[in-house]
């Protein structure tokens, strides 16, 4: 027995409207559905062997959003398989005319960074497995540069933004 | 090529003290630390073949906590290997006194929900292979009591808000 978890199974988010979020989900990330509560929740996956990977609640149009310096959700963060996943995905947020925010070199990844409807950070990255880090303490000190691609312009645009 | 995500890898939370809470996630949760920049951030995993599962970042000991309802983040929810493994958490929790907000039997799964040091919702959650899904569509509308345990006592309890 282990009281260590297996896995990170879900973020479960406070939106002002829950199927307007879903619909972005399921538009940008091409999440899956589980479950849609009409106006009030839904949950998705991209793992389809996870009944929610993410669920959305709905608040209402009026909830207050982030405000700057308190303690929240940064950024909620889906890996890619490939790397050419992520040049797919990559090409559709800039076919839906996404912005985005930064793009960050973290050595053994590559993040690239957005927000969803409600002002959530959200990233996609593309991480070299396990067996192929550098290091297997402070696994973020190694070199950069190991994943040239179509966002080297985007790169280090918000340096604010720049952690992990 | 699919611009679909191989599954969640990671969330990243402003706190207040990312050493404090670094200290609760290894204590309670048992998470592996794979980079940690002391007075600024720590990179936490369950599952050791993801670089991060929780990413933690310092803001400052007066950054205002998350409001109720506002936009944001409702809980984070690690998912155990077993049911007897959410017992063992679930018995760690007690001899912890962390207070458990509630425990929700969600049909295909059960969760166990409590606060982190700057009052983020997290979960530990058993959930049924998905093979055993009742069905695969509005997962979540199947009969409950599948999966009786010490919590029992603590399960009668309402749950507050809609949390799954």
């Amino acid at each position: 027995m282990s009281y260590r978890p297996k896995q990170l199974a879900h973020v479960n988010l406070w939106v002002r409207d829950a199927d307007a979020t879903m619909r972005w989900y399921q538009d940008i990330l091409g999440l899956h559905v589980y479950e849609h509560r009409p106006g009030k929740a839904a949950f998705m996956s991209a793992d389809m062997d996870q009944s929610h990977e993410i669920a959305v609640m709905t608040l209402g149009p009026d909830a207050e959003g982030y405000r700057k310096g308190q303690v929240a959700l940064h950024h909620l963060a889906f890996r890619m398989e490939t790397l050419d996943d992520l040049k797919e995905l990559y090409a559709r947020l800039k076919d839906r005319k996404v912005r985005i925010n930064t793009v960050v070199d973290h050595g053994i990844s590559l993040g690239v960074y957005f927000s969803d409807p409600d002002g959530h950070g959200v990233e996609v990255y593309y991480e070299l497995p396990r067996s192929e880090w550098p290091r297997q303490d402070q696994v973020f000190s190694g070199d950069r540069g190991h994943f040239p691609g179509p966002w080297d312009a985007d790169k280090l645009t918000r340096q604010t933004l720049a952690t992990a | 090529m699919t611009h679909r995500p191989k599954y969640l890898g990671h969330v990243n939370l402003y706190v207040r003290d990312s050493d404090a809470s670094l200290r609760w996630y290894q204590d309670v949760l048992g998470l592996h630390l794979y980079h940690h920049r002391p007075g600024q951030a720590a990179f936490l995993s369950a599952d050791l073949n993801q670089s991060h599962e929780v990413a933690l970042m310092t803001v400052g000991a007066d950054a205002p906590l998350q409001l109720k309802r506002q936009v944001g983040l409702n809980h984070i929810a690690f998912m155990m290997g077993s049911l007897d493994d959410l017992k063992d958490a679930y018995r760690r929790l007690k001899d912890r006194d962390i207070a458990i907000d509630h425990i929700s039997d969600h049909g295909i799964s059960l969760g166990i929900y409590f606060r982190d040091p700057d009052g983020n919702g997290v979960e530990v959650s058993y959930e049924l292979p998905r093979d055993q899904w009742p069905r695969s569509d509005n997962v979540f509308a199947v009969e409950k009591g599948r999966f009786p345990g010490p919590w029992d006592q603590d399960a009668k309890r309402p749950a507050p808000v809609p949390a799954l």
